[in-house]
């Protein structure tokens, strides 16, 4: 059941345009800024979030850098002002920062990142799906054609993510 | 009584302590709106959901939609809006009713405000002019079409609208709005954003208005129903967070209103009601879940004056004026939590007291409502989800006061106790990124009014010549009379089209209407009662809409729908519909088309919407209740047309010009009198 589950859930997000290599865009981050206010403990003021990217891959960096541009000196939503940051992955338990967001690209690589990101107690967003049904990631957001946010429950329980409940009930959990 | 207090204080105080450990805060639609780019709602399961998720037939008016109508009150508002039937009777008064089936004291339909119930239950019927809101503090307006009252209980039968105003913590609205224009119209709202230190806020919204009644001729019976229409509003509605995941709203209102209105033996009648209301609710987002106790109570006061025709009187035409008193206690207590990754479930617990003042006797009629009820919602794969919800109504009905002599009735007859259960259930699929379909089914209840059940009193005198026995008589409301049930079905399907930037909706419902309420259907002469309200019988409905709405060059936008409706009664002919002016088959306009065009450029906005209503019947009071003379009048195919023009000056400062009735100088929309052109020209100011 549950195996027909991720199936059918993987297919309406294929279906939806919601590939692993989907580009990030503006609105993905104007998505991002405003579903983490919904935090139980929302993010205000300035949040540094660390863009995660592989530097053996071209693609994810150069991904990691339009979402840097994206966010300029800053994307404000209510009392958070999102700024962005790049973190290579082998710097990945040293970075300072309030949470991660995943490039696409960084494929088997992002194994590292579960067991890190649990330590550390640092939730992970991403536009890449795949990131977020693997249990690597908290968040995924998708911005068109509609908007739809994916939360797995157990990674945001190991990183001790939690969501207002209003905010569960109008979204898709695994 | 005072233990039933104390359950309800404990409901509520239960709250705080099972919020000590919790996470959370309040619905922020404003927020939620603009993350999930679309209106959301509370108003069809009790859960927070997406409009285009919902699963129900739902249309959501927003601010900008209220205004950019051209209407200076709800009932204008809704006019607009596919499925949702008007009469306007007067300038002041109208009724409203989903799909058909309107009457004057519209009863199938359940009104809120920010879930507060504001349907009057001592008539079963909504007070539009009376509600403690003005159109500029309304965050938007829910229309839910179909039966809902296995969320909502009683009443909501054909329909539900819930009024969502601006929340105070989240939406600093200040603002002064100066009205005048024809029919003498004079309008002035206020409304003021407070912050109560860092965790609290409060809006006041004060509404004046004076204006007068139509000018076009009047009925036989409708006699000194003219005498100047008022309506001066008070509302405090305030919110403060005790912490972050818990919130406290009180809110406090009263309207005072006088006003032309139709009543239910189609006559006009000059009403002054003065409705009042207290709300205390506080919700906590905790690990249990979002738990909400809520408590409030309503009073209703209406004095009516109304003449009773020679047939009655003996000589002449005579004046009469009642008085009715109603009021309303509800508490509730729900707790909505998410079990798992795919099922939401709500419980709700309801206890209500409402009551009514008998005037002939110095009695009340009263009856007290315990409610339970569940909703299940089950996200089976994420493009599908199941939603059933259920409810069940016990209703202990009482009566103090005694009778007349000669009334062959006792208070004793009144004992007695109600049991209904309602149901909805509701198919949402996703069957592509631009299709969703809906199979919706419902099971609804409409109570009895107060009045029906007894509320209604009154001693008829009969002069010798009029064939009736007895010198005089009563009308008495009855304990026998039961809910009136309606089941639904509907299939809808909502379809993008980008490449006209527009939605396409069609829908399809049938539903089966039983022991059909009416206020005048039977006489019981042997016990000196000559007219009492009685169940008349069935009447099924089936219908399609279609609409469509769209925008184009960014300055544009479009919408044009149509409805075609088949109302078909089974009446019992024991019940002559002369007696209880109930033809809804042909008192509901079989076609119906709506359609708008608006356009914006730079401080210009422009709109006008467009409505025709098929011919139809309207009943002509010649005789008042009971006398059998009131004829239906055809009523021709008829077009109405409002429209708004406004010129934004400054980022603080706006002119507005609205008409309604745009077409014709006076134009026939019942039997009643008349409907007047009204043109209003507006001075906005935000501060």
């Amino acid at each position: 059941m549950k195996l027909l589950k991720v199936t059918i859930l993987l297919s309406v997000l294929v279906m939806c345009n919601l590939h692993a290599a989907a580009e990030v865009t503006q609105r993905d981050m104007q998505v991002t800024a405003r579903a983490l206010g919904f935090l139980t403990k929302p993010f205000t003021g300035d949040t540094l979030m660390g863009i995660l990217y592989d530097p053996q891959n071209a693609r994810s960096l150069k991904e990691a850098e339009e979402i840097q541009t994206m966010l300029g000196s800053g994307l404000q939503s209510g009392g958070l002002t999102l700024r962005a940051q790049l973190v290579p992955l082998d710097q990945l338990g040293s970075a300072s920062v309030d949470l991660f967001f995943l490039t696409g690209y960084l494929g088997d690589s992002a194994d590292l990142l579960r067991a890190s990101l649990a330590t550390r107690k640092i939730p992970c967003v991403s536009t890449d799906i795949e990131q977020v049904r693997s249990g690597r990631c908290v968040m995924g957001i998708v911005s068109a054609p509609r908007v739809e946010i994916l939360v797995n429950r157990k990674a945001a329980e190991e990183t001790g993510t939690s969501f207002a409940s209003m905010f569960r009930m109008m979204i898709l959990e695994i | 009584m005072k233990e039933k207090y104390f359950k309800l204080a404990l409901a509520v105080a239960s709250v705080q302590l099972l919020s000590a450990k919790s996470y959370g805060q309040s619905l922020d639609y404003a927020a939620l709106e603009a993350l999930f780019e679309e209106p959301v709602t509370l108003s069809v399961t009790g859960s927070p959901q997406r409009a285009s998720s919902v699963p129900a037939n739902m249309e959501i008016i927003s601010h900008d939609d209220i205004e950019r109508s051209g209407a200076r009150d709800i009932p204008g508002v809704l006019r607009h809006v596919l499925g949702v039937d008007i009469m306007r009777w007067t300038n002041n008064g109208s009724d409203v009713s989903i799909r058909g089936y309107n009457t004057p004291f519209s009863p199938r339909l359940l009104v809120l405000i920010n879930g507060r119930q504001v349907y009057a239950d001592h008539y079963g019927y909504t007070h539009w002019s009376s509600l403690p809101v003005e159109l500029e503090e309304i965050r938007q307006i829910e229309v839910v079409k179909g039966p809902n009252s296995a969320l909502f209980g009683f009443n909501a039968l054909a329909g539900v609208i819930n009024i969502v105003t601006e929340h105070p913590r989240y939406d600093d609205l200040n603002m002064l709005k100066v009205q005048a224009g024809t029919q003498e119209h004079q309008q002035i709202t206020a409304i003021t954003t407070l912050a109560l230190g860092e965790r609290g806020a409060a809006r006041v919204s004060l509404g004046t208005r004076r204006n007068d009644d139509f000018s076009t001729p009047l009925g036989i019976l409708d006699v000194g129903a003219r005498q100047g229409d008022a309506r001066d509003a008070l509302t405090i509605d305030t919110h403060y967070a005790l912490r972050d995941d818990v919130e406290l709203e009180l809110e406090a209102s009263r309207v005072d209103v006088g006003q032309t209105d139709m009543i239910t033996s189609y006559q006009l009648g000059y009403q002054e009601v003065v409705t009042s209301s207290l709300k205390g609710l506080i919700n906590a987002d905790t690990q249990f879940g979002l738990i909400e106790g809520t408590l409030y109570r309503n009073e209703f006061q209406k004095d009516m004056s109304i003449v009773l025709p020679a047939i009655r009187v003996g000589s002449g035409i005579r004046a009469l004026k009642q008085r009715f008193n109603s009021d309303v206690l509800v508490g509730r207590l729900q707790d909505i939590f998410k079990v798992g990754a795919d099922h939401t479930f709500r419980i709700t617990s309801e206890y209500r007291e409402t009551s009514m003042d008998i005037a002939l006797v110095g009695g009340e009629v009263y009856y007290d409502t315990l409610a339970t009820g569940v909703m299940w919602q089950w996200q089976m794969t994420p493009a599908l989800a199941l939603t059933i919800a259920a409810r069940h109504d016990q209703l202990d009905l009482g009566r103090t006061g005694g009778f007349p002599v000669g009334l062959r009735l006792s208070d004793a007859d009144w004992d007695r106790r109600i049991h209904e259960t309602t149901a909805n259930a509701g198919l949402v699929w996703q069957l592509s990124e631009l299709d969703t379909l809906r199979l919706i089914a419902g099971r609804g209840a409409q109570l009895p009014s107060l009045y029906n059940l007894g509320g209604y009193l009154a001693r008829y005198e009969f002069p010798p010549g009029v064939g009736y026995p007895f010198r005089f008589a009563y009308g008495s409301g009855l304990p026998t009379l039961d809910p009136s049930i309606m089941v639904s079905y509907e299939l809808a399907w909502d379809r993008s089209l980008p490449a006209l930037a527009a939605e396409l909706s069609v829908a399809v419902y049938r539903g089966r209407g039983s022991d059909i309420l009416a206020s005048s259907g039977a006489a019981i002469p042997t016990s000196l009662i000559v007219l009492s309200p009685a169940n008349i019988g069935d009447s099924n409905e089936k219908g399609v809409e279609i609409s469509l709405k769209g925008q184009f060059d960014e300055e544009w936008r479009w919408g044009l729908s149509y409805l075609n409706q088949d109302i078909d009664d089974h009446l019992d002919p024991r019940y002559p519909v002369s007696q209880t002016l109930i033809n809804f088959e042909k008192g509901s306009p079989q076609h119906t088309i709506n359609a708008n065009l608006g356009w914006n450029r730079g401080p210009w906005t422009v709109d006008a919407y467009l409505r025709y209503e098929s011919e139809h019947d309207s009943f002509q009071a010649l005789g008042g209740w009971g006398t059998g003379m009131a004829p239906m009048l055809a009523i021709n195919g008829l077009m109405t047309i409002d429209a708004r023009a406004a010129y934004q000056f400054s980022e603080s400062v706006r002119v507005d010009l609205t008409v309604q009735n745009l077409q014709k100088d006076e134009e026939r929309h019942s039997a009643g009198p008349m409907v007047e052109r009204g043109v209003q020209m507006s001075l906005l100011l935000e501060f």
